[in-house]
């Protein structure tokens, strides 16, 4: 099996095997599982959850087991065995066998995969040996639907939107894990760059899309535009007391895939930089 | 007891989009295409679209996709002209195939284009 590229989301990085991709997603950095599939055909389930007490791996291993068994009628464990902190499994049906596995990061993460459609074990454990976790007060990479991102750390990804030509995600921060955010971010990608823009610039599409109330500066970093903005605050409370929404929107062109991509910060203190990744050969000055 | 002869199921991929015979495209002063096409109202319906004064004919305007969608139109199938999108505009086959379903299927909605199901 050759892994190609992998997906990382919610503090964890996930090699893929090459003709795979993320079909779908659900939950928090605290936790949630996802589908990975092979064209239209589900592949794995991938399930993590972050606790500070150390997990049993063998309770958590049949768990995984007892719902795949669920869902395939007349399967049955053939094998188990664990490692220092992984544990692998074996569920016979008559159609084939299915795998499921646990790993325990030292950094809190469980992480459980399901084998949905019969496959090696061999293939499994390579995944499983290739999954990389960070801690909640570590930078951790986002790499799904196109985006490709490292953030520092307490950035949490509260809603994703992937449509045909447009993906868009917003993440809060949390500094220490406080439960009130100080600091939000959304990042669009989208397809057909050159006919979004049309005539345009990229720095004066940027400046038509400011809001009138409004006060921008902008400026140009290589192919990276960039607006600075601030309005007066929403309220009359916040105007009284002299509190600003500041907005800082990054925006490049990923020229390989005409795709636009717009970074937008807001927030009070420090603005994040400009989150871009790519090489410069990839990009395109508009 | 009769029997029907079962026709194979056609895929929805091969099916021919094609514009409606009483469509019209034109082009704008501003130079975007707009699609229009007569409005078949029956009855009660028809008069009281008369009476309210209501246009006689439904007009999309298009944006550069859609009009690049619409003058390829030509007898070609939709994952053929899926295909040619992907690769015209950089998109990733099932971006290309996604949309221009979407596309497709509000046209029809809207009686602007029929889907030749036979051709598949």
């Amino acid at each position: 099996m050759t892994l190609v590229t992998a997906i990382a989301l919610h503090g964890f990085a996930h090699p893929l095997p090459a003709g795979w991709e993320l079909a779908a997603t659900w939950g928090n950095w605290r936790a949630g599982r996802l589908v990975l599939a092979d064209g239209l055909r589900a592949r794995i389930h991938l399930s993590w959850a972050r606790s500070t007490r150390t997990p049993d791996l063998a309770a958590t291993l049949a768990r995984a087991g007892r719902k795949l068994a669920r869902a395939h009628p007349g399967a049955g464990m053939w094998d188990q065995r664990f490692e220092s902190d992984r544990g692998f499994a074996t569920w016979r049906a008559h159609d084939g066998d299915r795998h499921v596995a646990v790993r325990r990061f030292a950094c809190g993460v469980s992480l459980v995969w399901q084998q949905v459609h019969p496959g090696g074990e061999r293939e499994l454990e390579t995944l499983v040996d290739a999954t990389t976790a960070v801690a909640n007060d570590q930078a951790a990479p986002w790499r799904l639907y196109g985006l490709d991102l490292e953030l520092p750390p307490w950035w949490r990804l509260e809603g994703i939107q992937h449509v045909a030509g447009l993906v868009r995600a917003l993440w809060c921060r949390y500094p220490d894990d406080r439960v009130r955010p100080d600091q939000l971010l959304v990042v669009r990608r989208m397809a057909c760059a050159h006919v979004l823009l049309g005539e345009r610039t990229l720095d004066a599409w940027l400046r038509a899309h400011l809001r009138r109330s409004e006060v921008a500066t902008s400026g140009r970093d290589g192919v990276v535009a960039m607006v600075d903005a601030t309005a007066p605050g929403p309220t009359w409370w916040r105007r009284l007391r002299r509190q600003h929404d500041r907005r800082r929107l990054h925006a490049w062109i990923e020229d390989e895939t005409d795709r636009l991509v717009i970074q937008e910060w807001k927030g009070s203190t420090d603005p994040l930089p400009c989150l871009l990744r790519l090489p410069a050969a990839a990009l395109r000055v508009a | 007891m009769s029997r029907t002869a079962q026709r194979p199921a056609s895929s929805p991929e091969r099916a021919v989009p094609r514009l409606a015979p009483d469509a019209v495209a034109s082009r704008g002063p501003d130079g975007a295409l707009r699609l229009s096409a007569p409005l078949h109202r029956r009855g009660l319906h028809r008069w009281l679209a008369r009476v309210a004064r209501s246009p006689e004919r439904i007009t999309v305007e298009l944006d550069a996709l859609g009009a690049w969608t619409v003058e390829h139109l030509d007898g070609r199938s939709l994952e053929s002209l899926a295909d040619d999108l992907a690769r015209q505009f950089k998109l990733s086959t099932r971006e290309a195939r996604v949309a221009l379903g979407q596309f497709v299927q509000s046209l029809v909605a809207r009686r602007l284009v029929r889907l030749d199901m036979d051709a598949a």
